[in-house]
């Protein structure tokens, strides 16, 4: 059985950053269940136009190659049954036993399953993108497509701010990638329109004066369409305006998609017996001996993730002084 | 040879091992944590990215305490999901690249003074904060600044500090222009104000208008906001005309749903469309403006009006204060690497935004250092131009290009004399054989 101190189950950025944080401070072991590190935010793409518009996804990358060298990890495996011992905890994994005295839960989070929302999904679905299906083809550089559509629509809170779902935060990300993504298609295909269809935007944090720049780059409308339907030539978007359903035709539409935890998230709530709150997230400090940081506790963008786990490992270090 | 493999990695595959053995290298597997007695004779092979930058391998280097120049980097990630003959080749070629230096590298960490200095004299929530970090605060009512090494020093004190923490004075504007009659009915009260004003007086058919600029990430204001939430139940009735609501952070949204479910009234539409007038008995404040979903204009007259004040921050004169024989220009960088509050002069650090984050990140500033290497010949990519003076005046031939993209020249430690002609030599200074200050924590300059 191996002895560590710290145990970081997930190899996100907020996992790595703890680990790395805590390298020479103890023994520091992270588990990784994929097979490769760096979480959600290896798979999103600097979305700079002439200007960087301060998405953080480069420092992401920055911390996640630190991270490859700088920390002991197993990928590959993750946490299955946990016992309490008088000093720390026994953990059994897929293949091994370990025993830690701490645990940091970094198990992040997920974009929402646009599954859920059918009713915008109506028709073929091939112009009905996702944010993160965006970002996914931004940085593979897969954007022949939009270099022919002359209208796009970005549909905000998909998957947030929706008290009937259980769904009853916002993701905080979702508005400030939009506008970047948007900025992003504008410089790219200066002919495109972009329309926003949001309840409020929310241009904060870092980078703001660019985001409120790329928001009066867009048309904004206050309202939140009921229904998407595509068919071969578009997507039609169907909002009220004065109590009416109106269509508006676009060539394609983006869907704002928010955070909700991720299944590992879910799965450790399980197994530590943490209480959840909405969306799934799971509320740190609970445990003596266990904490949780990043997304898995709410969501967050990629600078704050990176702050609160600098804030836990600070913290971290304390417990390993004593 | 000896030779000891870093990586994370733990099952090698094995083209990595058979190669090892078959060129009569003796070799080990270091972990991160386990890199005990390592034989002074022997290479490091990082089996990593070959985005590892030169910081990240000399940094590798102390932490080991291993010569930096005996550490070399693999690219085994971009290589091991080539075909195995392929990787074979590369493996094969990378080690037989590998040379004894001839000359001692000593790599070493140097860290600034465990001191921050407050500009203009701070607040006590920063102080507090800084207190709990155990890094001690200085400010000084008058001072300048000069630079040593990673340090500042505080003139004519003679204090060296390690960073220096800006706090920007926060510039507070109306939303909108309120006309001389409206604040002559003496009825406009400031957000912070309002509970003190309303604890006075009855609340039944008070009306409350609170107008919002937008945007308006302040979360204290909010919170202020989202708190109206106790009036309506009591009879007073509560209008907040903002553009936008802040619900980016955690239980917003929800004191949001509150705040509409006990009867605060939240009409969203741009400043420009409320026009604001006294009353004829010069006792309340008219309200007309028109909403965003219907032409109809609507009027309401408020007992009190609080324009939430639209915030600037200004940053400190920090040019004036700072010694130095080029143009200080204290600017935030568009440089994506910097955290938030970092500026463009490493050391720097401007306090906005939540305190222990400022904390963090000065203390991790501090803690980090930079890492110095003596005895090595340094190149800084961003100065280089490329124009080859070095190349073609170097006498042992040791220049070349480093990189798959060719943008800076490199130079081959094996081959080179330290003769010194081309950093004598390059119009750019990019060539330097001192102990330079190169990274300082998370600054790239």
């Amino acid at each position: 059985m191996e002895r560590v101190d710290v145990l970081v189950v997930g190899g996100g950025i907020a996992g790595l950053t703890v680990a790395s944080a805590l390298q020479g401070k103890g023994d520091v072991l992270l588990l990784e269940e994929k097979a490769y590190l760096g979480g959600l935010a290896v798979e999103l793409s600097c979305k700079a136009t002439d200007r960087c518009l301060r998405c953080g996804v480069c420092r992401a990358t920055e911390v996640v190659r630190k991270g490859r060298i700088g920390v002991e990890s197993i990928t590959g495996e993750s946490p299955r049954a946990v016992v309490r011992e008088k000093r720390g905890f026994r953990i059994t994994t897929d293949r091994r036993e370990l025993a830690a005295r701490l645990i940091v839960l970094a198990t992040g989070a997920v974009p929402f399953p646009v599954e859920e929302f059918p009713q915008y999904l109506w028709g073929r679905r091939e112009r009905i993108f996702t944010g993160f299906e965006l970002e996914r083809r931004l940085k593979d550089g897969n954007l022949e497509e939009f270099a022919a559509f002359r209208s796009l629509a970005f549909v905000q809170c998909v998957g947030s701010r929706n008290a009937r779902k259980r769904l009853g935060y916002c993701s905080q990300v979702c508005c400030r990638y939009a506008l970047r993504l948007a900025a992003n298609l504008r410089f790219r295909f200066p002919e495109i329109t972009i329309d926003v269809y949001s309840m409020d935007l929310q241009v904060l944090g870092d980078g703001q004066e660019a985001l409120r720049d790329a928001a009066l780059s867009v048309f904004r409308y206050r309202s939140l369409p009921f229904a998407l339907e595509e068919d071969a030539d578009g997507v039609t978007v169907f909002v009220e305006v004065d109590g009416k359903a109106t269509g508006r035709r676009y060539d394609a539409v983006v869907l704002s998609v928010g955070l909700v935890a991720s299944p590992g998230t879910q799965r450790m709530a399980e197994l530590f017996h943490l209480p959840q709150r909405e969306g799934g997230f799971i509320v740190p400090h609970l445990w003596d001996g266990v904490f949780a940081c990043g997304t898995a506790t709410g969501p967050k963008d990629i600078t704050s993730t990176i702050f609160e786990a600098e804030k836990l490992s600070k913290e971290l270090q304390a417990f390993l002084g004593r | 040879m000896q030779v000891a493999l870093f990586g994370s990695d733990r099952s090698l595959p094995l083209w990595v091992t058979e190669e090892l053995e078959r060129m009569a290298f003796s070799f080990e597997v270091v972990t991160p944590e386990k890199t005990k007695a390592l034989l002074p004779s022997s290479f490091v092979v990082v089996l990593g990215s070959a985005l590892l930058t030169e910081d990240e391998v000399a940094e590798l280097a102390l932490r080991l305490g291993v010569n930096p120049l005996r550490v070399a980097v693999f690219p085994y990630e971009e290589v091991r999901d080539l075909p195995e003959e392929k990787c074979r080749t590369l493996w094969q070629g990378f080690l037989r690249s590998l040379v004894p230096p001839k000359r001692d590298v000593a790599a070493f960490r140097v860290t600034p003074t465990r001191r921050v200095l407050l500009y203009p004299e701070g607040d006590e929530r920063l102080c507090e904060a800084f207190a709990r970090a155990r890094i001690p605060v200085v400010s000084f009512p008058s001072f300048v600044l000069s630079r040593k090494g990673v340090d500042f020093h505080v003139m004519p004190h003679d204090i060296p500090v390690g960073a220096c923490v800006l706090i920007p004075s926060l510039q507070e504007e109306p939303p909108v222009v309120l006309p001389r009659e409206v604040l002559d009915t003496g009825r406009v009260v400031a957000l912070e104000r309002l509970p003190q004003v309303l604890g006075l007086s009855s609340l039944r058919k008070m009306c409350v208008v609170l107008l919002v600029p937008s945007p308006h990430p302040y979360p204290e204001d909010w919170e202020r906001i989202f708190a109206l939430a106790s009036l309506p139940p009591q009879g007073a009735q509560v209008l907040v005309l903002a553009e936008e609501v802040f619900v980016a952070r955690e239980g917003f949204e929800e004191a949001f749903r509150r705040a509409r479910e006990a009867g605060v009234l939240f009409e969203k539409l741009p400043l420009s469309r409320v026009s604001l007038s006294p009353s004829l008995d010069m006792r309340r404040v008219v309200v007309t403006y028109t909403p965003e979903k219907d032409p109809f204009p609507v009027r309401c007259e408020a007992h009190w009006l609080v324009p939430v004040s639209r915030k600037t921050c200004v940053l400190p004169p920090f040019d004036k204060v700072l010694l130095s024989d080029r143009e200080v220009v204290l600017e935030l960088p568009e440089n994506p690497n910097l955290l938030p509050f970092a500026t463009n002069i490493p050391g720097v650090f401007v306090a906005w935004g939540d305190v222990e984050d400022l904390v963090v990140t000065v203390s991790r500033y501090l803690e980090e250092g930079s890492i110095q290497e003596e005895g090595r010949v340094r190149v800084d990519a961003e100065r280089c131009a490329l124009c080859l003076t070095c190349l073609r005046s170097c006498p042992t031939g040791a220049i070349g290009l480093s990189g798959d993209l060719k943008r800076c020249i490199a130079v081959n430690e094996a081959l080179c004399a330290r003769c010194g002609i081309c950093a004598g030599l390059c119009p750019a200074r990019a060539i330097t054989f001192e102990v330079v200050h190169r990274v300082l924590g998370n600054h790239r300059l």
